[in-house]
């Protein structure tokens, strides 16, 4: 799939299989990002100079390509630092913008991530609205049926993850969304896991938001966007104002743009913007519905292997995104990354960020393996022959 | 000191750690929590005349806890509170016997972090 090439990070002797917490990142990025500090550093949307001007034309540009790469439009994208920040940004706008009331409800999946889970617990908390978690079945899956169980018209906003960072499931958003649309909830879809990893339609799924970080993607590190329907750009005060927000300032008063900068406050990350431009260059060049007939015959391949392992409990879903958990349940996880680890297996172990789900498969927490564009089958070899020293210093 | 995390030394403590067990009549019980990974241990110290004369662990925790708790425990027995005030990050790596990786340093030394703990709770330095 990817050439190995690409990647300076790959290093023989290692097996990475952390891609979940944090891709690789390919030459052609690392690049721009150079040429962006030396050739033309300066802020955006400001300087009247040459260098300045070209940063806004990249930076910009960057903007042109995430609408066309997840089908939005242009001016529904905002530029954050990542996922995180997104959902506490658009939190904090719901907060600020929708009517929330007293026994008024959030719904989440157990399959969420603290990103979102948290923040929206916070809010629940704060304006005393009930949070609601939508179980999934033996495969964890959404069942539309039970989903459907827990819409009341009370339900304000709905959260829903596109695809689990535990199990890999991808859940079925675009039928979710319809369902959801019965009530008159705001939909939240976090799609930090899929933007990069299967094919995206914003305008297909119909969500009222959508956020996506760089680095799950082949981007940089401190970059993500997140979109937002253009009706609720239009209508939406922003909860925090600073420079490059407002079309004027007064002593009395603040007028903010009408347009998604108005979410932008501050000096944004203007090299990882350009970067990740970059990233999904090299995604479209790669052609992202390749990437993820790859990655699932990967992790595929990975099921079969690890459930050979009588003493391995595997937690996968059916329809997957490239991402697995597993348990040894005589042995804590943070024991196996280690031993993996030693041999030359990057996996990562704990609750990964998604507490709810991890618990319910495993109360001490799981060991993560996730797959992309330059994982092969070989990695999943090594990672089996490194579970074998694990079963030789535990006796299993 | 050996390289080699999992010994059969270790390994035998985190099969079958020594103290491991609640007190219900501990003098002092505290509960700290491993933040890479949200294990949480609980340690329990009887004092009779300023000196331990039972200590005890409990929790969930990975073999490398596990087995530095069941060491330094041990090691605890029959100190004084100024002794216990001595006492450094070094003394569970002594007690351990291996050289701990730092992606590790945060499991082995739980059992230190609780007995801080103790100590700042229950028997505060007094001005």
């Amino acid at each position: 799939m990817f050439p190995l090439s690409d990647f300076p990070s790959v290093k023989p002797g290692v097996s990475y299989l952390d891609s979940a917490s944090t891709s690789l990142t390919p030459n052609v990025v690392i690049e721009v990002m150079d040429e962006y500090y030396k050739d033309y550093r300066a802020s955006t949307h400001r300087g009247m100079y040459e260098s300045a001007t070209r940063a806004t034309n990249a930076f910009e540009e960057v903007r042109k390509k995430v609408a066309s790469f997840v089908d939005a439009n242009e001016s529904e994208v905002i530029f954050t630092s990542g996922s995180t920040a997104s959902a506490q940004l658009l939190i904090s706008t719901l907060e600020h913008n929708l009517d929330l009331q007293e026994g008024d409800e959030i719904l989440v999946t157990l399959l969420d991530h603290h990103a979102t889970l948290v923040p929206l617990q916070q809010l629940a908390q704060r304006k005393k609205m009930i949070l609601k978690v939508v179980p999934v079945d033996e495969k964890f899956q959404i069942q539309e049926s039970v989903f459907e169980s827990f819409l009341t018209e009370k339900t304000k906003i709905v959260s829903l993850i596109h695809a689990s960072n535990v199990v890999g499931t991808i859940l079925p958003v675009k039928k979710l969304v319809e369902i959801a649309r019965h009530t008159n909830a705001f939909v939240i879809v976090d799609a930090a896991q899929t933007v990069g990893h299967i094919p995206i339609s914003f305008k297909d799924l119909d969500a009222d938001a959508l956020f996506f970080s760089g680095h799950k993607m082949c981007g940089p590190t401190g970059v993500g966007a997140f979109l937002l329907k253009e009706k609720w750009i239009q209508s939406f005060v922003p909860p925090y104002g600073g420079g490059g927000t407002v079309s004027s300032v007064s002593k009395e008063k603040t007028i903010f743009l009408e347009n998604a900068k108005k979410f932008e406050a501050g000096t944004p990350p203007i090299a990882e913007v350009i970067g990740l431009g970059a990233a999904i260059d090299y995604l479209q060049k790669n052609n992202v519905e390749k990437i993820r007939d790859h990655t699932k015959e990967i992790i595929n391949y990975a099921r079969e292997v690890l459930r050979k392992l009588p003493y391995v409990s595997v937690y996968a879903g059916d329809d997957n995104v490239g991402v697995l958990s597993f348990a040894i349940p005589s042995v804590h996880p943070h024991d196996v990354a280690h031993i993996l680890g030693e041999n030359g297996v990057a996996v990562r172990a704990g609750f990964q960020c998604a507490e709810l789900i991890a618990r319910k498969v495993s109360e001490n927490g799981v060991v993560r393996v996730s797959v992309y564009g330059y994982t092969t089958k070989e990695d999943i070899d090594v990672l089996t022959d490194a579970l074998q020293k694990v079963a030789t210093t535990f006796s299993l | 000191m050996s390289h080699d995390l999992y010994s059969e030394f270790l390994l035998e403590h985190a099969r079958v750690p020594q103290n491991n067990r609640v007190m219900s009549d501990a003098t002092c019980h505290v509960h700290v929590l491993n933040e890479g990974c949200a294990d949480s241990l609980g340690l329990y110290l009887k004092m009779e005349n300023g000196y331990v004369t039972e200590v005890s662990f409990n929790g969930t925790l990975c073999a490398l806890s596990t087995a530095s708790s069941s060491l330094f425990t041990e090691f605890l027995k029959g100190k004084s509170i100024e002794e216990l005030r001595l006492l450094t990050p070094g003394s569970v790596y002594a007690c351990v016997g291996v050289t701990i990786v730092e992606s590790r340093t945060r499991c082995v030394l739980l059992i230190y972090q609780a007995l801080q703990k103790t100590l700042q709770t229950c028997f505060p330095l007094q001005n």
